[in-house]
């Protein structure tokens, strides 16, 4: 027990904030109406049983832009939440990590113990909706900030170590790679089935790796040529022009006309739940995915659900019990995640970063904001 | 028309011979196909060494159930097929009708319908296969390819009904060509397989199939702890048995995790029986699952994996004959082990 209790005292020494971290930092802040913007604010502190991670790579996602856009959650936060860092203190208690272990960290994670959590639906725990994760103000994940305070229960389950041969860029996939492939597992494709994937962003190509991967044959979908050409990089049979092409009529003629087997709808865009619909078989699973903001309407023919027997079915966040399987995915050599990547931003040049994440242009795909970078 | 042909006729306990027979004579709605390869089985040669089967085929008999060939004639009601197309049949077909059928279980059809003989110049294909498990073969597709689909639909089936989803560990015992075809499409299904065979020849196949660990389970001192520890000392998610022996079913469930599925694909002989570790079974929920045969939605599958160039017979055939040379074929294949298949020529 003495020996306990000096281990335990010699890592709170650790957690004594070192010389080199600031009282302040730099944060991309939400302060509102449509609105982010750098303030320097306090570095966050922590208690025990958590840790301060200092942020080198968070990725932008669409759920932040829709944050911001639609004014979905009061400000002021900090946004960012597929965050890669820098362990920097360790708080009283907490023996797992140590300053210099290169984590990433989720900000929702369930508590294990609740009527949803025993039904594997983690996403409808009520301690999971809490954020757990925050680089100061109301929790929002903290990831556009440059030092992050990583909660207790989420240091107990929600970090995960690093490989040293990994960039933190990589690393800051984890959190996003795993929503989809807890999508995938829910939807469950079977060998030989076709998949038509609607959107070839970074979630979409996502998607396309693991329906590949699940023996699948995917037709994916986008209206931007280095897309398409990158879906069949990997792994797509088929890609298809959604400017050009009519896509069921595409989709049929390549499934002996019948229309896919499961649509995963990967892009959220007015009469897209609709497509998806037309481009399924009776029968089928059409998965919502990036139907994230409630105030999206979608409206489909009853009759196509009902008299057709399709599935219409929702997919959020991410999966506990998938966690440490995806990060050994995206930290392996199986998956050309670093195609992904096609921007890493200094944090000052957030707002750019938001401009391109909501209008994509040839190039850009995922879009990553190195909060210790600054350029002006 | 020819009247006359050579075929094989399987006569009892290794004995077969290659006679003249008569040319088969088709109702009006079967078709009369043209042999151009029939492929070698393990099941085969398992018949030819025991002098039966189960449920399959009763001596003396046409001989071999691999096939793919040209339409030559059709009999009057036959729909959707012509003389000249290149096609490819199935060995059997279930009624639709049955109790088991009705429930999705056409493999175990109370009537399900065989047909053999395939090692002969010409076979009929009676009017129910013709029906349900026929198809043209598609222009990119060989003989010898597309005679592959009736083992490879066993293969599909058996890996479904396992439930096996991408990342999980799969152990395939027995590296003859079926075992090769689970470890192939394990692999396309995105699981990690973990090869045991007998023989370095059989294990660079495996691993060119994509097999991601190898075991030489004759050189290996233990082989259920060699497997744990490739799977941080739980055991596999999936076992696949494709050998056909006790000792071997037993293995295979030995290597499991808690919760795991064995798949006893090898049928052993005849009033076998096997003894297995209750409370392994018990505490920790072994699911032990055995599968026989094919669908007609598997054998629609194993076309398209096959059209689709998943399998192709470039890796499962490595020998080519004439019909003539069957015995010796059927006899080399029983006494050594290791080898793939032959495609017999008649």
């Amino acid at each position: 027990m003495e020996t306990a209790v000096s281990e335990v005292a010699t890592k709170s020494d650790h957690a004594v904030p070192a010389a080199n971290i600031p009282a302040t930092m730099k944060a991309a802040v939400y302060v509102g109406k449509q609105t982010v913007r750098i303030e320097e604010v306090d570095t966050p502190r922590i208690e025990p049983g958590e840790i301060l991670v200092r942020v080198e790579a968070c990725g932008i996602c669409h759920t932040d832009l829709k944050k911001i856009e639609y004014d979905l959650l009061a400000g002021p936060r900090i946004f960012g939440h597929e965050t890669a860092g820098t362990v920097v203190a360790a708080g009283q208690g907490v023996t797992a990590y140590e300053p210099g272990d290169r984590v990433v960290a989720f900000h929702h994670i369930p508590c294990l113990d609740c009527f949803y959590c025993y039904r594997r639906l983690y996403a409808q725990c009520p301690v999971y909706k809490k954020v757990g994760i925050t680089a100061g103000y109301e929790p929002a994940g903290g990831g556009f900030g440059q030092y992050i305070r990583v909660m207790d229960w989420i240091v107990q389950r929600g970090v995960e170590r690093i490989p040293d041969t990994v960039s933190f860029e990589r690393a800051s996939l984890v959190e996003p790679f795993n929503t989809c492939h807890k999508a995938i597992n829910t939807a469950d494709p079977q060998p030989g089935d076709v998949v038509a994937i609607l959107g070839q962003g970074p979630i979409g190509l996502m998607f396309t790796l693991l329906a590949k991967r699940a023996g699948a044959r995917v037709i994916a979908t986008d209206t931007i040529d280095t897309r398409l050409a990158l879906s069949r990089s990997f792994g797509a049979d088929i890609s298809l022009d959604a400017r050009s092409q009519d896509l069921s009529a595409s989709v049929k003629k390549l499934s002996d006309g019948r229309g896919a087997d499961l649509v995963i709808v990967a892009v959220s865009a007015p009469g897209l739940v609709e497509q998806a619909v037309r481009c399924s078989r009776p029968g089928a699973k059409i998965l919502l995915f990036s139907q994230t903001s409630d105030k999206e309407r979608v409206e489909v023919s009853g009759a196509d659900i009902c008299v057709s027997e399709r599935m219409l079915f929702g997919s959020y966040s991410a999966s506990v019990d998938l966690q440490k399987e995806s990060a050994r995915l995206v930290f392996g050599p199986e998956m050309p995640l670093e195609d992904l990547i096609s921007h890493r931003l200094p944090l000052d040049q957030i707002a750019s970063g938001f401009q391109l994440a909501r209008n994509p242009d040839e190039r850009s795909l995922k879009i990553i904001v190195q909060p210790q970078r600054w350029t002006s | 028309m020819k009247t006359e042909m050579m075929a094989a006729v399987l006569y009892g306990k290794e004995h077969l011979e290659v006679e003249p027979v008569a040319v088969p004579k088709i109702g009006r709605g079967d078709v009369l196909v043209r042999v151009r390869a029939a492929l070698t089985c393990g099941t085969d040669v398992k018949v030819f060494r025991r002098g039966y089967h189960a449920r399959m085929i009763v001596p003396p008999a046409l001989f071999g159930h691999e096939l793919a060939g040209d339409v030559v004639a059709v009999g009057e009601d036959v729909k959707g097929f012509r003389v000249g197309q290149r096609v490819v049949a199935a060995n059997s077909a279930p009624c639709l009708d049955c109790y088991y059928c009705k429930r999705g279980l056409e493999n175990l059809c109370e009537d399900l319908l065989f047909n053999n003989g395939a090692y002969a110049e010409y076979i009929r294909i009676p009017a129910r296969i013709v029906k349900r498990n026929m198809y043209e073969i598609p222009a990119n597709v060989s003989y010898q390819d597309a005679a592959l689909i009736e083992p490879l639909a066993c293969v599909m089936r058996g890996l479904e009904e396992t439930h096996v989803r991408p990342g999980d560990h799969v152990a395939v015992i027995g590296l003859g060509p079926i075992g090769l075809m689970f470890v192939r499409l394990a692999k396309i299904y995105g699981a990690r397989v973990i090869a045991l065979g007998r023989r370095p020849t059989q294990l660079d196949r495996a691993a060119r199939m994509g097999a991601e660990e190898l075991l030489n389970t004759s050189t290996e001192k233990n082989v259920v702890q060699s497997v744990k520890d490739l799977t941080k000392g739980r055991g596999v998610d999936i076992a696949i048995e494709a050998v056909g022996k006790p000792s071997t079913w037993q293995m295979a469930v030995s290597m499991l995790r808690r919760g795991g599925t064995v798949n006893f694909f090898g049928g052993c002989p005849n009033d076998s029986h096997v003894a297995l570790d209750t409370s392994l079974l018990h505490y920790s929920e072994i699911t032990c699952k055995a599968s026989f045969h094919h669908t007609p939605m598997h054998i629609r599958k194993g076309l398209e994996a096959v059209t689709r160039g998943d399998i192709t017979a470039r890796d499962f055939v490595n020998r080519e004959e004439p019909l003539t040379n069957l015995l010796e074929v059927m006899r080399h294949l029983m006494s050594h082990n290791g080898h793939m298949k032959t495609a017999i020529i008649p």
